[in-house]
């Protein structure tokens, strides 16, 4: 018993084995593939089926209504096999060697998904025809993936491979998709093998649960995937259409604030940066690509799924992975040449030595400037900390300020610059271009919020870092901007440098009021002097100012 | 270099020229045509001759008329035009001189 299917073939009706049928229609699909691209193709088409129709009336005439396998190849043995229609003799040399191969495993392998052996839609086991894997080993490769990189290349890999990958739906791209020529005897044989597969579901499952499966709730669940892949279609859509909005929207109104250059804009970032070498540009495309080809490729997997078209363009999806690689080169490079500009550290110190005097308390304050003056924020907002003017770049936030302990009498000032570069000695003359004002007199340490370099030193990490050796048990007193530049909040105030750094005085201030919560407030001396207010009490020593 | 191979690219080579030829005699079925190329082992298979008949008409050379068929659908009968006429001469003219060379050629040795 044979399943038969009714075709219309040249204008003409026949009932037609589904085997032979599957076979006709590979036979019809690789002829027409040789024509691709030739307008007169729907033409020479309709000419060859309507002679096929004739041969099948030929061999109807007896009475026999169902066209077989066998009266297919007999068809064949007329008309040709489909290499035969190239009409290029170019075709014929190209198509030669292929057909007298004779390991069908060295046919060229396309790409399809595997819906007969899909855990999701069959891409793993789709990419393991192709590469020769097993496809246990890609779903595995794919779940690591996916949970290692919290879902991003792994899943969002497989939805553009799910929608730029169309099923393979014939016998036709099943073989191809096996690497197997696609020829009569193959065919006949996939049929076979499928119709013996289809009818082991059948003794497994029992007839009737068998067709329940294919005609009930098979279509209730292709209808629910349908609902399901619109929905995600959707989904995904926004998430590519952001994407490419966002990109978009970056480009043309640059409204980016790196750096905090003052009117930021690419041409002050190409300026700090990159020197105006171009290195920039080749990075803006390099992102620009890595960032829009998902983006496509998204947008164009949203709209298949939403329209459940299973067309494949040509060369799409290659075009757009060869752009996505074009872009990953060119960050690449541009990040490595950029890179390479950071390779080299270093540093280079001054140490100021203060005159000893009988002061117990050293001042610390921050010069005022017309620049970086109250723009300055404790929150490290980088906003309006880099200016360009005349031909000096100035950098309002890499000062960075450190008391430290030390056992000497004697304290210091050191000013640590640093900067990366090139090479040691590009990164040591990029140092001494620091130009930093800072003045130490007697027992007052001034310091500025900010540095300025030449322009065209550019932009190689250069900071300034100010370190102040205070003898262990002396004083620091705070002026009032110096909150500019240091962790302490206060406005001003007091600190005592201890073994570990300077004591925080409101800590030590809670300390003694919990002290004082208990009965030893007898213990606490208070003594108050001309500018200052000295708390004691046990061995801990606190001084402030007296307002 | 491939024996088959060489031999199919002369085959095709003559291929439109004997068409031509044939359709000259009058019009005919491409199953006609093919019939008498078959006889004369020119080609083997009727699916070479549906693109390049198709081919020769777009290039004017050719023009077809429908006609009814008793078993199956309508029938193309194809005929030369004048255009092809005079192509049909060119090609013989080269043909002659080439079957001349070749002669002359295989003689030699």
């Amino acid at each position: 018993m044979n399943k038969t299917i009714s075709i219309n073939l040249g204008g003409s009706v026949f009932n037609i084995e589904e085997e032979a049928y599957q076979i006709l229609r590979v036979y019809l699909e690789k002829i027409s593939a040789n024509f691709s691209g030739d307008p007169a193709t729907s033409e020479i088409m309709s000419d060859i089926e309507a002679r096929i129709a004739e041969i099948f009336h030929d061999k109807n005439s007896d009475k026999k209504n169902v066209v077989t396998r066998q009266d297919i190849e007999e068809m064949m043995q007329i008309m040709g096999r489909p290499e035969d229609y190239k009409m290029d003799a170019e075709d014929t040399n190209k198509s030669a060697p292929q057909e007298s191969a004779n390991a069908p495993r060295n046919n060229k392998r396309k790409i399809y998904r595997d819906t007969d052996d899909a855990v999701i839609a069959g891409v793993c086991s789709g990419l393991s025809h192709y590469l020769g894997w097993d496809p246990l080993v890609l779903r595995l490769l794919i779940a690591f993936l996916t949970i290692v990189s919290f879902g991003f290349p792994g899943v969002l890999g497989y939805i553009i491979f799910w929608a730029l990958v169309p099923a393979a739906k014939t016998t036709g791209e099943k073989l191809q998709m096996r690497g197997e020529k696609v020829n009569v005897e193959n065919i006949g044989r996939f049929v076979n093998e499928e119709a013996k597969s289809a009818a082991d579901r059948v003794n497994k499952f029992g007839k009737n649960a068998a067709q329940n499966i294919r005609n009930g709730s098979g279509d209730f669940f292709r209808g629910l995937g349908r609902v399901f892949s619109v929905i995600f279609g959707l989904f995904i859509l926004m998430i590519g259409l952001g994407l490419l909005g966002s990109l978009l929207s970056l480009m043309v109104f640059s409204e980016f604030t790196a750096f905090g250059i003052d009117g930021s804009n690419w041409e002050a970032l190409n300026t700090v940066v990159f020197g105006n070498d171009g290195t920039m540009w080749v990075l803006v495309v390099g992102i620009i690509l890595l960032l829009a080809a998902p983006a496509v490729a998204l947008i164009y997997a949203a709209v298949k799924l939403i329209t459940g078209s299973n067309k494949r363009i040509k060369g799409f999806a290659l075009s757009l992975l060869s752009l996505f690689i074009i872009g990953v080169l060119l960050s690449v490079y541009g990040g490595v040449k950029t890179g390479k500009q950071f390779s080299r550290h270093a540093e280079e110190t001054s140490t100021t030595l203060l005159a000893q005097t009988n002061s117990d308390t050293l001042h610390f304050e921050v010069i005022p400037d017309s620049i970086f003056f109250g723009r300055h924020s404790k929150n490290n907002d980088f906003t309006d900390l880099i200016r360009i003017e005349n031909d000096k770049i100035y950098y309002g936030e890499p000062v960075s300020v450190h008391f430290e302990p030390t056992h000497n009498a004697q304290c210091k000032v050191q000013i640590v610059r640093r900067s990366e570069g090139p090479s040691m000695e590009q990164a040591g003359l990029l140092t001494r271009n620091i130009d930093y004002n800072y003045h130490v007199v007697n027992d007052s340490i001034n310091v500025g919020a900010y540095f300025t370099t030449p322009r065209s030193d550019v932009y190689r990490g250069q900071n300034i870092e100010v370190k102040v050796f205070v003898p262990i048990g002396k004083y620091v007193s705070f002026g009032q901007n110096s909150s500019w530049i240091t962790w302490h909040n206060e406005e001003d105030g007091v600190l005592r440098m201890s073994e570990d750094g300077l004591e925080n005085i409101r800590e030590q201030e809670d300390r003694i009021n919990e002290h004082s919560g208990e009965d030893n407030l007898e213990e606490h001396h208070l003594r108050v002097t001309d500018d200052s207010v000295v708390i004691k009490t046990g061995n801990l020593e606190i001084k402030t100012r007296r307002n | 270099m491939d024996v088959e191979n060489a031999k199919a690219q002369m085959r095709k080579g003559v291929l439109e020229f004997c068409i031509l030829g044939i359709l000259k005699r009058g019009e005919a079925y491409p199953s006609d045509i093919m019939s008498t190329l078959k006889e004369a082992k020119l080609i083997i298979v009727e699916g070479t001759l549906y693109p390049l008949l198709t081919r020769l008409k777009n290039d004017g050379l050719l023009t077809y008329r429908w006609e009814e068929s008793q078993q199956g659908p309508p029938r193309k009968y194809y005929s030369i035009t004048e255009d092809g006429i005079k192509f049909h001469s060119e090609l013989k003219n080269t043909w002659d001189e080439l079957s001349y060379a070749v002669k002359q050629s295989q003689k030699l040795q």
